[in-house]
Order: C-alpha cells, then sequence, then structure tokens
C-alpha cells in the first residue's frame, strides 16, 4: 500500500485533484482488500459484493474532487459506513420478521459457529501438482486467518485491518474509526492477542 | 507479547491475507472489476453533467450534479417566478373590488331604497315571486 497512504508522503506539488486515472488505479488497487474488508464483517459473498460497489459508487460520486492521498482514508470510512448501514437495516428487518415470524433467518446466518476450514475451497492452482503439501498448508493457514478475523469484535477488527493491512498510521486509523488514539493502540493489541490465541488454538504458527 | 513482537505477528498476518486476496475467485474478481467499472462509468457521467452544466443548462434545472444556489441564473428565474405570483395575486384582488364597486354601482342607482333589501319580508316577497 505504498501508492496512496499518509499525507507525509506526498510533497505540496502532488496535491492535487484526483483524476480519472488516478481513481481508477487506486479502485483496482483496494478493491480486493476492501471486499475481504467486507466478508470479515458481513460472511456473505454477494453481501459484501454489494457493500463494496456501494463504497465504490459513492466515493467515484461525492469524493471525485478530492486530492488522491485523501482516497485511502476516505474509501475506508465509507466502506465501513456502509458495513454498518447495512447492519442497521438487518437489525430493522429481523425485527420485522420476529414480529411476524417465530422462524427467523436463523437457517441462513452461518453463525458463530462457521468454519472455513470445512468447507475449504482448495482450488485448482496449478502449484498444488508441484508441491500440494505446502499448498495445502498455506492455503489452510489462510483460511485459519480469516476465520479468526470473522471471530474478532468488529471494532478490533477494523482497528487491525486499517493499522496493519492498509498500512494507516495510528492517528490515521483513529481519524477513519471516529475514536482516539488509545482506542486504536488498545483495540489492535487486543485483536493480535486474541488473534495469536485463536491460531494457537487451530495448531497454527506464523 | 510486546509491540515489537505484535508488530511482527501483524506483519505475518497481513502476509497471509495479501496471498489471500490474490487467490480470490475468478467469478468474485470479476465481479469486483465490474463495480469499479460502474463506479467509474459514473464518475465519467458525473463529469459530463458538470460539463453541460457550464455549457449552459436551463434556467430552473434543479437536483443536478452540483447546487444551484450559488448560481445568478438561478436567484434570477426565482424573482421572476416571486413578481408573476404577486402579480396574479394584486389583479384577483383588483377583479373582486371591482365587481364589489359595481354591484355598490347597481344598488344605488336602483329605484330600491337601500332599506328595501335589509327587510325580511321582501326576500321571502322575491324568492315567492320566481
Amino acid at each position: 500500500m505504498a501508492f496512496f497512504v499518509g499525507e507525509c508522503r506526498f510533497p505540496a506539488s502532488r496535491r492535487h485533484l484526483a483524476t480519472y486515472q488516478e481513481l481508477s488505479s487506486f479502485l483496482a488497487e483496494v478493491e480486493r482488500r476492501a471486499y475481504k474488508h467486507a466478508m470479515f464483517a458481513l460472511r456473505d459473498e454477494h453481501t459484501a459484493l454489494d457493500v463494496v460497489q456501494e463504497a465504490m459508487l459513492k466515493l467515484t460520486e461525492k469524493y471525485s474532487g478530492k486530492p488522491p492521498f485523501e482516497l485511502p482514508m476516505l474509501f475506508q470510512r465509507i466502506l465501513q459506513n456502509a458495513i454498518h448501514d447495512h447492519f442497521r437495516r438487518q437489525k430493522v428487518r429481523n425485527t420485522w420478521t420476529t414480529l411476524f415470524s417465530s422462524l427467523g433467518p436463523k437457517g441462513e446466518d452461518q453463525g458463530e459457529d462457521h468454519d472455513p476450514l470445512e468447507t475449504l475451497d482448495l482450488g485448482a492452482d496449478s502449484n498444488a501438482a508441484s508441491n500440494p503439501l505446502a499448498r495445502l498448508t498455506q492455503t489452510r493457514t489462510m483460511a485459519t486467518i480469516e476465520w479468526a478475523l470473522t471471530r474478532l469484535p468488529a471494532r478490533q477488527r477494523e482497528a487491525f485491518l486499517l493499522r496493519y493491512w492498509e498500512e494507516f498510521d495510528v492517528a490515521e486509523t483513529a481519524a477513519a474509526m471516529g475514536c482516539s488514539e488509545g482506542s486504536v493502540k488498545t483495540h489492535c493489541s487486543r485483536a493480535t492477542h486474541a488473534l495469536a490465541e485463536m491460531l494457537k488454538e487451530k495448531g497454527v504458527s506464523l | 507479547m510486546t509491540d515489537l513482537r505484535e508488530e511482527e505477528f501483524a506483519k505475518r498476518v497481513t502476509q497471509h491475507l495479501d496471498a489471500g486476496t490474490a487467490d480470490l475467485r475468478q467469478g468474485t474478481a470479476y465481479r469486483l472489476q465490474l463495480a469499479r467499472q460502474a463506479a467509474l462509468a459514473r464518475l465519467a457521467e458525473t463529469e459530463t453533467a458538470t460539463a453541460g452544466d457550464h455549457g449552459g443548462g436551463g434556467l430552473l434545472r434543479l437536483g443536478g450534479p452540483r447546487s444551484r444556489v450559488g448560481d445568478w441564473r438561478f436567484w434570477v428565474s426565482v424573482g421572476v417566478l416571486m413578481a408573476a405570483l404577486v402579480s396574479y395575486y394584486q389583479w384577483t384582488e383588483y377583479q373582486n373590488l371591482r365587481e364589489l364597486e359595481e354591484m355598490d354601482a347597481a344598488l344605488l342607482a336602483s329605484d330600491l331604497p337601500i332599506e328595501a333589501y335589509l327587510d325580511k319580508g321582501f326576500h321571502n316577497w322575491l324568492k315567492h315571486s320566481e
């Protein structure tokens, strides 16, 4: 993520408004990570894709006139808001559903017991043939990490991903999350410990 | 876990996450590409609309991609609309006044004294005579 993050990386001469090409490059660079962010929070592929599309549309519609160095922060804020909005809408829907029916959407919810290791898709990668054991180990580790991230409390996951994956500094993470820098440090530390504990329980060492 | 070890651990986690994004299913990657293209197409539409705006749009075109509040033409058209409404109101008031004047003139010019119109018996006689 050495492309846009951090005001300090941009001299004043580069603080122009984002061009179409810059926006295109930015979106191409962040789209997969954004999808994963949404997947960890929402645990549903279609919903995650919808939320990412919504965030992209909002960025290009409302904030295309911003300088490029502001895009990562803006996009993350938009994405997190879109995820929160989805949960709010879901909460309202569930309230009405439980009012009219006792069945509810429990069957669709993968819930806390969802374990991606049970439905691990190893794919048809050609490397698997050359070193299948290494490939399997890597895929299992990846799946375990992603599963552990879905189990983290939302704010801890958000702080961890923004701070370490998006490479925001503490102040930027705090601004994107709308909390204090102290809270970011606490969330990150707790998230790291919780992840380490969960990976250890699953027998995964990094 | 010290801060340094935390960061080292987080770095290893994110390396695996990066590998995970590279291994995204083709269908998912394609849908993300479509989403990006849709967003960029919307941007192109917005830019075209903005360019059209600068070229001169309709006077009362509201709800465009940019606010018309700072546009003098918007305020001129609001002023013209307000002046038209005030003129219409005054014209109808004047018409009402004219009708009342004509009625008063007719009453005063008639052979009947005004007191006759205030008499209930006269009203009853008018009704029965119709």
